[in-house]
């Protein structure tokens, strides 16, 4: 058997999807019954906290957030069904608000440093509902303006404006918008690895099901929303070889459909996927191109 | 045998005492200094675009406007690559938009001190091989003020004898004024006369002058009669003054924070943009114009001129 080594980041801010993602995927992979996806060649010895999310996932149960200061590092052997080569995959599985913490005090640890530098690709995760816009004070007054007000910036209640109408907040990392962090944070990987260092990208808009344009199209979504990371990517693209995918790993939200997903007999079949190369229901297909690419 | 990395326990913490935990440094975003200017144009064709103009004219917005104009999609042919300097522009930015819980746009004066620089790398659009560096200089008019007045502070203002461009930003609101408007001609000719014989400016440069505001000026040329005629008597006066001692002269009129609907967010900004990218007097020992992404032969007569602005600051 050859086993050959591939580590894997996964970047996104808080709540992106990314521990309910590992936790479908490691079920795809031990499962080994959706056509064509990828298949553990062995279980892992220390497997509690795999074992722990994937049965969440499995009771349609919200996954608890990782504590900030908390990396859980995944190994897994997968192997595709095709052949019987296997690859050890390594995730560390990272809280969200760390990646804020990088962005804002502009540094990261030795670890995950050597990570950056020695990772064969990444997993970015966006999430529909958590895109922070940057919306223009004149962009919400015309808003305003059509919706019948008058025109007049609307201030939150804590905020009493002097006679002038110029109090304001400061600004701060947490106002930026969501589309300059990544960029930032992508910008902060390419830096450390070096202008000779590609790498594998791959762009996971999480929870589809709630973003699925009329095109259907994942990086259509990207440009849509987050067009800033849209022209960073195009732009960069001998640098970031990238491939856009929807998952919806749960199927639905949690919140009002619970009932229905709970129902589904077969947990792998509540997981929705699109993307180049990516069969009904294959949640390791990312995976498949991240380690296919050199 | 598979080697397995070991899962820590569930709320394990880092130890921030450890030596092994020493963090590692990620660049600031913050402008960058000469000195970190210049290690930008030593590893790639750059170009340098300086703002100068009188206080309150709009320099700064004008600078800012194609980085507001990028979080929404290309920008005058051009993607967004990206940036060194994106803190220093979200600063920047930020009175501008709806998380400053401001009620009226506003950008913040600059201060008087050394050059900042704020970076943007930008390709052609849909191209990723033409990725081009623009380094964009603002001059406070505090300083455009004393370069007015004096000979010697023209002369401090190093960063000049690099600009690929320098835009001579006019306040339209104040040149549509009959009370502002023969000040607010004076001073920008009388400053572009000053840097010009000072040696700072000259044939090497492209000069855009720019009359921004261009929505106040057809707002209070419709109740004064005589603002669009004025200001084209202006801009006729320093191409008949000026296009012979410049290596170009170019005029555009835009509004990079328009206040109205009328016209949208960096109103004809995006040719003056393209400009930027494209045009440069600065030619290579073979006499061709460098043109974007083009290999660079002269680095090190680039980094002479900024070392004259390094030496200047440190």
């Amino acid at each position: 058997m050859n086993i050959l080594d591939r580590s894997f980041i996964m970047i996104g801010l808080p709540e992106t999807g990314k521990t309910t993602f590992l936790a479908a995927l490691y079920h795809v992979l031990e499962k080994r019954i959706v056509v064509g996806s990828l298949h553990l060649a062995a279980i892992p010895e220390k497997r509690d906290y795999l074992n722990l999310i994937r049965e969440r996932w499995c009771d349609c149960v919200p996954q608890e957030r990782t504590l900030t200061n908390t990396v859980f590092e995944v190994t897994l052997s997968v192997a595709d069904q095709a052949c019987s080569a296997a690859n050890d995959v390594i995730f560390p599985d990272v809280h969200g608000e760390l990646f804020n913490q990088q962005y804002a005090q502009r540094e990261w640890t030795p670890s995950f440093d050597n990570r950056v530098q020695s990772a064969h690709g990444i997993l970015l995760f966006v999430h529909p509902s958590k895109v922070r816009e940057p919306v223009t004070i004149r962009e919400e007054q015309e808003l305003v303006a059509v919706i019948g007000g008058n025109g007049n910036t609307t201030l939150p209640a804590s905020v009493q404006p002097t006679a002038d109408g110029t109090d304001e907040a400061e600004w701060s990392p947490e106002l930026a918008p969501t589309q300059v962090e990544l960029v930032e944070l992508l910008q902060f990987v390419l830096d450390r690895r070096g202008p000779g260092c590609p790498v594998n990208l791959a762009v996971m808009v999480s929870a589809w099901d709630l973003a699925k344009p009329a095109s259907g199209d994942p990086a259509a979504w990207i440009r849509e929303r987050l067009p800033l990371l849209d022209q960073y990517l195009r732009s960069n693209s001998g640098r970031l070889r990238t491939r856009y995918y929807g998952v919806s790993a749960q199927g639905g939200d949690l919140k009002y459909q619970k009932a229905a997903l709970q129902v589904v007999v077969e947990p792998s079949e509540r997981i929705d996927i699109v993307g180049e190369g990516a069969r009904p229901h294959d949640i390791t297909a990312p995976l498949r191109w991240l380690m296919d690419n050199k | 045998m598979i080697d397995i990395a070991p899962s820590p326990p569930v709320g394990a913490q880092i130890d921030p005492d450890r030596p092994e935990a020493a963090m590692v440094r990620l660049p600031t975003g913050e402008p960058l200094t000469p000195k970190e200017a210049e290690q930008i144009t030593r590893s790639a064709p750059t170009r340098v675009v300086v703002f100068i103009g009188a206080v309150d004219a709009g320099k700064t917005t004008l600078l800012t406007s194609p980085y507001e104009r990028f979080q929404v999609g290309p920008f005058g042919g051009y993607d967004f690559a990206g940036s060194l300097t994106m803190v220093g522009f979200e600063k920047i930015c930020h009175p501008s938009r709806l998380s400053s819980e401001r009620r009226r746009a506003e950008t913040r004066r600059t201060p008087l001190g050394p050059h900042y620089c704020l970076h943007l790398r930008v390709s052609r659009e849909g191209s990723e091989s033409s990725l081009q560096d623009i380094l964009l200089v603002n001059i406070s008019g505090e300083e455009c003020d004393s370069a007015n007045d004096s000979a010697d502070d023209c002369r401090r203002m190093e960063i000049l004898r690099r600009a690929d461009h320098v835009v001579l930003v006019l306040d339209g609101g104040k040149l549509a004024t009959l009370d502002e408007r023969q000040r607010a001609r004076n001073y920008g000719i009388n400053l572009l006369r000053s840097l010009l014989e000072a040696g700072m400016i000259g044939r090497r440069t492209i000069v855009d002058v720019v009359v921004n505001k261009w929505d106040l000026v057809e707002r209070q040329g419709a109740a004064q009669n005589g603002a669009v005629p004025f200001i084209e008597v202006v801009k006729q006066e320093i191409k008949s003054r000026f296009s012979a001692v410049f290596g170009k002269l170019e005029s555009f009129e835009v509004a990079a924070r328009p206040e109205e609907g009328q016209h949208p967010p960096a109103f004809n900004v995006e040719p003056l943009f393209r400009s930027w990218v494209e045009g440069s007097c600065f030619t290579t020992p073979g006499g061709r114009n460098r043109k974007p992404g083009a290999a660079v032969t002269e680095f090190d007569a680039f980094a002479e001129r900024l070392r004259l602005i390094v030496g200047e600051h440190t």
